[in-house]
């Protein structure tokens, strides 16, 4: 990839041209990434700025055996993780009231799509009911349902067997099944 | 099945997971539990806004891109800074540095040289005195009254 090793001749050299160049290719891709995993987007934002800073002081590392895109996906996905351990107790323990937009008693009916305002709850929903699992479980379960990644890209990304794989995603869904119910409840008390 | 058997399958019912037949008692549940028909409707938009995330493709806020390198050129300055303070210190402390061992060892060689010099010192004077000593006991007049006496006793003996 000659393009790219010009690119990484430049970030090491902290050429400004090869800097705006990465941020503008990279920028959304890290915020979509981020964003997956915290259901905020200004602290989605600030962690995707964190996450260039990260590859700022670390690019002189990069000794090009994974792409580009890799490296920085991995410094992503462990930028996230670092954010939800940080971050767990507070998102976890916020009252499910905060994340909604609308009041508790516009309900769901089986017969209506949801509107794009109840979307986004639901979404706020499925992040806080993530924040409360183990790391590892929210990473694969992050990667196959919201990145749409398949369980053989994980175990490569994740550098784990296939197997560990499958058992994550079933405890995930396991967790997260009992988890939904318990704000299920709150959400309709 | 029962509320609470039925509440392991919400999950794998939204995403067609389930066996023929526990879907089927599964749906013979739903068809009869208002309860449980509300919590799959709540399962069933949490999940689906998962895809519906995936779908959308939101973006960064528009001054993302100048607000990220104008802090990366701040580290960058900071960092050219430090490493021009610590070639400069650098040359100094080792200039400092080697000063000081050389002052160092200059003075520990010469305590360990002087405190040699002590020992043969102390060592001779103490053979002196020893000497001085047999002088006086041989010169005393005891002595010599007592080696008289001997060798006019021997004498004497003799006799």
């Amino acid at each position: 990839m000659p393009n790219e090793n010009i690119l990484v001749e430049g970030l090491k050299s902290g050429n400004r041209e090869a800097w705006r160049s990465f941020i503008d290719e990279y920028k959304d891709k890290i915020f979509r990434t981020a964003l997956s995993y915290i259901p905020f987007e200004d602290e989605a934002e600030d962690l995707a700025q964190e996450i260039f800073i990260e590859v700022f002081q670390n690019i002189h590392r990069f000794r090009q055996e994974a792409s580009l895109s890799t490296w920085v996906y991995r410094i992503t996905v462990n930028k996230a993780i670092n954010y939800l351990k940080k971050n767990r107790k507070y998102h976890s323990t916020k009252p499910i009231e905060e994340y909604l937009v609308t009041e508790p008693e516009v309900s769901f009916s089986a017969q209506d799509a949801a509107t794009p305002l109840q979307q986004k709850e639901s979404r706020k929903i499925i992040q806080q009911a993530i924040t409360s699992l183990p790391d590892r479980q929210a990473v694969v379960f992050i990667m196959h349902k919201f990145e749409g990644k398949s369980y053989k890209e994980i175990s490569e990304i994740l550098d784990i067997s296939l197997s560990a794989v499958e058992s994550l995603m079933h405890r995930a869904k396991t967790s997260l099944q009992d988890k939904l119910l318990s704000l299920y409840r709150q959400y309709h008390k | 099945m029962d509320c609470k058997k039925a509440s392991n399958y919400f999950f794998d019912f939204v995403e067609h997971q389930l066996n023929e037949h526990i879907e089927k008692n599964f749906q013979y549940h739903l068809d009869e539990c208002p309860s449980c028909q509300s919590k799959l409707v709540f399962f069933k938009n949490t999940l689906n806004s998962i895809d519906a995330s995936r779908d959308r493709n939101p973006e960064v806020s528009f001054h993302f891109t100048e607000k990220t390198l104008f802090r990366i050129e701040s580290l960058q300055r900071e960092s050219t800074l430090w490493q021009w303070i610590y070639s400069v210190l650098f040359r100094k402390v080792s200039v400092i540095t080697a000063s000081f061992v050389a002052v160092f060892a200059g003075i520990v060689l010469g305590i360990l040289f002087n405190s040699s010099k002590i020992d043969n010192t102390s060592q001779l004077s103490s053979a002196e005195q020893s000497l001085e000593e047999v002088y006086m006991a041989s010169t005393s007049e005891d002595y010599m009254i007592q080696f008289f006496d001997n060798q006019y006793f021997i004498e004497d003996g003799n006799k």
